[in-house]
């Protein structure tokens, strides 16, 4: 924490004309500058290493005519600012040198930009491609044993199609309206798990284990199974929004936290940890996708997976989560807090951010 | 309540007596309103700087030298009148169900609230029964800044059998998209918004009011609040960190904007009266602080710090939409864009807000329960809250945020003078 309003105070301007003027005498330490948008246009700002373009911080967006103020502590180093503004090149400001030292500067992070997560993406869509003939098998069994009226097989096979489902890391919405039909939840409507308009492995659940008979869920199941057909051939051929994917390899384990911990997608089945270790799938799934940005930038890289995979390995072989006493509850639940805590990282170093031009 | 009425109170085997104190007719009511009576005169002192418009209405001064809001007036306290830092929301089912009963609780709630926000000295009723007063503000009841806000939901109308007189637009809260509401935390007949300088005023009227509407009314749920102090200056903030409530409209605007008029689609009797949303919002605040400071910023189309919106640098700067129609400095799903996209055909659309924070413990696996009791007055409901509800369907804040409870009511017109009392016209007519 700086006590920013004591630090002194320097006045920088950022357009494209004069991107960086103002700030010519630096002292190692706290900075407290106070960034006016001089341009006609919107635009993003970083503070980066003069020499490698690494960023140190940014102003994202800073709108035109506005002033926007940026604490900071700096060490001794070579900085300038960089000025993207909207539908112009970026533009780097003069080099600003410190000599000295500070205690806790900031550290920068190499920028990434489109292109880097462009080939991460593509190999994502890869391996969905590859693993929807596996969900779309295991949905087939689940929607053949309601069909043939064997609801004991249908309570069997719902698990690892579900499971399939979950490990494809679909967190928050990814898949767009066909996750709130394969995955969706009946908050949110108005007769809640009566609503007729409340479809998926979630509502199957619910009839499996809740005495409803075959005629009820056939229907489920065919639907179902259109939807993931539906999948298939929306994701062989749209794209995937980068930015998006980057942050899936953070929200999933929020989304486990959210969702599953809290039992609150339970409908019957008691598989909530279950489902927390496949999506740790996904996430581990993301981050080796992720590898080659990410382990440069982001240093717990190695660490942070191997934690990943051992609480996902513990999760599957736990009993059901409304079994567990409350030291092994919060047991699994501080594991899975801290994992959301140390990606939380990988979406911020991931946002994709214009580089010099 | 009245012995005509055969649901009132629940007989528990007591004496004749205390059933007589309880039910109000001779007992602990008439003390009071002895009490009351002698506190009149301040209220009345203070009704006459009361109006719509008037921000801050000419006080009165009582016993310690508190500051009463007025409790008498053509509008209830609670909505134009300043927010002071604790509230609590309390939502009631009528336990009575003809319409003489319903009226004789909402008369016990009026001297009550009377009584609460005006302050006086509770009376000793000696050996005769247990004392009047809690205690909790001392011998003497200080005002304390207190305000109670009473509305009716649309159950009580379906309960008392008297569905021509509800509210035109009065209903069981709407399912949104992205709500995921508890039965127990929603709906109600009766709330009761109680508002004061601090929680000890605030507990002690609810303990008041509630100790004698026992069996005319139970608690269905209930949320405590409080506002922050301005950090470091400008509106308080909400527990995700940013600036709430810095847009309001003017007290001038409420007879467009807040209060029911006569003449129009509504009942004679609501007139005056306003529509109150409560919706009790968990914020996931463990989520929303390991996000990227743009990422918030963008969300809700404010800077934190200062609470400028992202195309100005202050907090009293105005959004500009005009010079930005794609987006790149509020993003066009920015929360405060959609809530209120400063266009003259949403301009109708604006809410009085008064929301409130909360805090109330953990949730199952251990994360932090807390979030803002979203708290709204409007003239139209559809018009101005529903109308909002739905462009902030699916904005992008709302992984962050979920609607957990509350509920739709009507406030009721105020208590126009000590021979009124709340409902009075709703049950004439």
């Amino acid at each position: 924490m700086q006590p920013g309003a004591t630090n002194p105070r320097t006045e920088v301007l950022a357009s494209v004309d004069r991107c960086g003027s103002g700030w010519t005498d630096p002292k190692p330490g706290p900075q407290h500058l106070v960034i006016h948008n001089t341009d006609t246009r919107a635009g993003e700002v970083y503070l980066t290493d003069a020499k490698t373009g690494d960023v140190y911080a940014e102003v994202d967006p800073l709108g035109a005519g506005t002033t926007q103020t940026l604490d900071i502590t700096l060490g001794g180093g070579s900085y300038a600012f960089r000025c993207a503004m909207e539908d112009e090149q970026t533009v780097t400001g003069p080099t600003v040198t410190i000599a000295g030292t500070a205690s806790g500067a900031a550290a920068p992070v190499a920028s990434v930009g489109q292109a880097d997560l462009l080939v991460a993406t593509h190999d994502y869509q890869t391996y969905v491609l590859g693993r929807l003939p596996v969900l779309a098998a295991a949905v087939g069994a689940l929607q053949a044993d309601v069909a043939r009226d064997d609801l004991a097989a249908a309570r069997a096979d719902w698990l690892p199609a579900h499971l399939e489902y979950e490990r494809l890391g679909a967190a928050y919405g990814a898949f767009g309206d066909l996750d709130g039909a394969i995955n969706g939840l009946p908050s949110g409507l108005a007769q809640g798990v009566d609503d007729p308009s409340w479809t998926g492995f979630h509502r199957l659940e619910y009839g499996l284990w809740h005495g409803q008979d075959a005629a009820t869920l056939r229907p489920l199941a065919d639907g179902l199974a259109a939807s993931v057909a539906q999948l298939q051939r929306d994701f062989a051929t749209e794209q995937i929004d980068q930015l998006t994917f980057a942050l899936r390899a953070h929200e999933i384990t929020e989304n486990a936290l959210q969702f599953e911990l809290t039992g609150r997608t339970d409908f019957g089945s008691g598989s909530n940890l279950q489902t927390v270790a496949a999506d740790l799938d996904g996430t581990e799934t993301v981050l080796r996708i992720l590898e080659k940005v990410l382990s440069p930038r982001y240093p717990p890289y190695a660490q942070t997976l191997a934690l990943v995979q051992k609480t996902g390995q513990e999760a599957a072989a736990s009993a059901p989560l409304a079994s567990l006493t409350t030291a092994q509850r919060e047991h699994v639940d501080a594991e899975v807090s801290q994992l959301a805590e140390d990606l939380a990282p990988v979406a911020s170093i991931l946002e994709p951010r214009r580089a010099n031009e | 309540m009245t012995p005509e009425d055969e649901d009132a109170t629940p007989r528990t085997g007591r004496t004749d007596a205390a059933d007589e104190r309880m039910s109000g007719r001779v007992g602990r009511r008439g003390f009071l309103r002895g009490a009351v009576g002698a506190a009149a005169a301040s209220g009345a002192a203070a009704l006459a700087g009361y109006g719509p418009a008037a921000a801050r209405p000419a006080h009165a001064e009582t016993v310690h030298g508190a500051t009463p809001a007025p409790f008498h007036g053509t509008h209830q306290s609670g909505i134009l009148t300043p927010k002071p830092a604790a509230a609590a929301f309390v939502a009631f089912d009528l336990t009575v169900s003809t319409p003489g009963a319903a009226a004789e609780l909402l008369r016990t709630i009026t001297d009550r609230t009377r009584f609460l926000t005006t302050g006086g000295t509770p009376p000793n009723l000696g050996i005769s029964a247990p004392p009047a007063d809690s205690g909790l503000l001392g011998p003497d009841v200080v005002p304390g800044g207190l305000t109670a806000t009473l509305g009716v939901g649309a159950t009580f109308f379906d309960v008392l059998g008297m569905p021509s007189a509800r509210p035109a637009q009065l209903r069981p809260m709407d399912v949104f998209v992205n709500d995921d509401l508890d039965p127990a935390r929603t709906g109600g007949d009766l709330v009761l918004q109680l508002c004061a300088d601090s929680r000890d005023v605030v507990l002690h009227a609810l303990r008041d009011i509630a100790r004698h509407t026992r069996g005319g009314m139970q608690v269905r749920w209930r949320i405590d609040g409080f506002d922050s102090p301005s950090r470091p200056s400008g509106a308080s903030r909400n527990l995700l960190g940013f600036k709430d409530g810095i847009v309001n409209p003017a007290g001038s605007e409420a007879d467009r904007l807040v209060w029911v008029q006569p003449n129009g689609p509504e009942p004679a009797w609501a007139a005056g009266g306003s529509y109150h949303v409560i919706r009790v919002i968990r914020m996931l605040v463990e989520f929303w602080d390991r996000v990227t400071i743009s990422e918030q910023e963008r969300m809700i189309g404010r800077r934190r710090d200062s609470g400028a919106p992202l195309s100005g640098s202050r907090e009293s700067d105005v959004p500009d939409y005009a010079d930005d129609a794609k987006g790149s400095t509020i993003p066009l799903d920015a929360h405060i864009r959609l809530a209120n996209p400063r266009t003259g055909p949403t301009d109708a659309s604006r809410l009085l807000r008064r929301g409130y924070n909360y805090d109330l413990g953990i949730d199952a696996n251990g994360n932090l329960d807390m979030g803002l009791v979203f708290n709204a007055f409007v003239q139209d409901l559809d018009r101005q809250f529903v109308a909002t509800q739905k462009r902030l369907a699916d904005e992008p804040l709302v992984d962050y945020i979920s609607p957990v409870g509350g509920g739709y009511f009507f406030a009721l017109p105020g208590v126009r003078d000590a021979s009124d009392h709340y409902g009075k016209a709703l049950f004439a007519s």
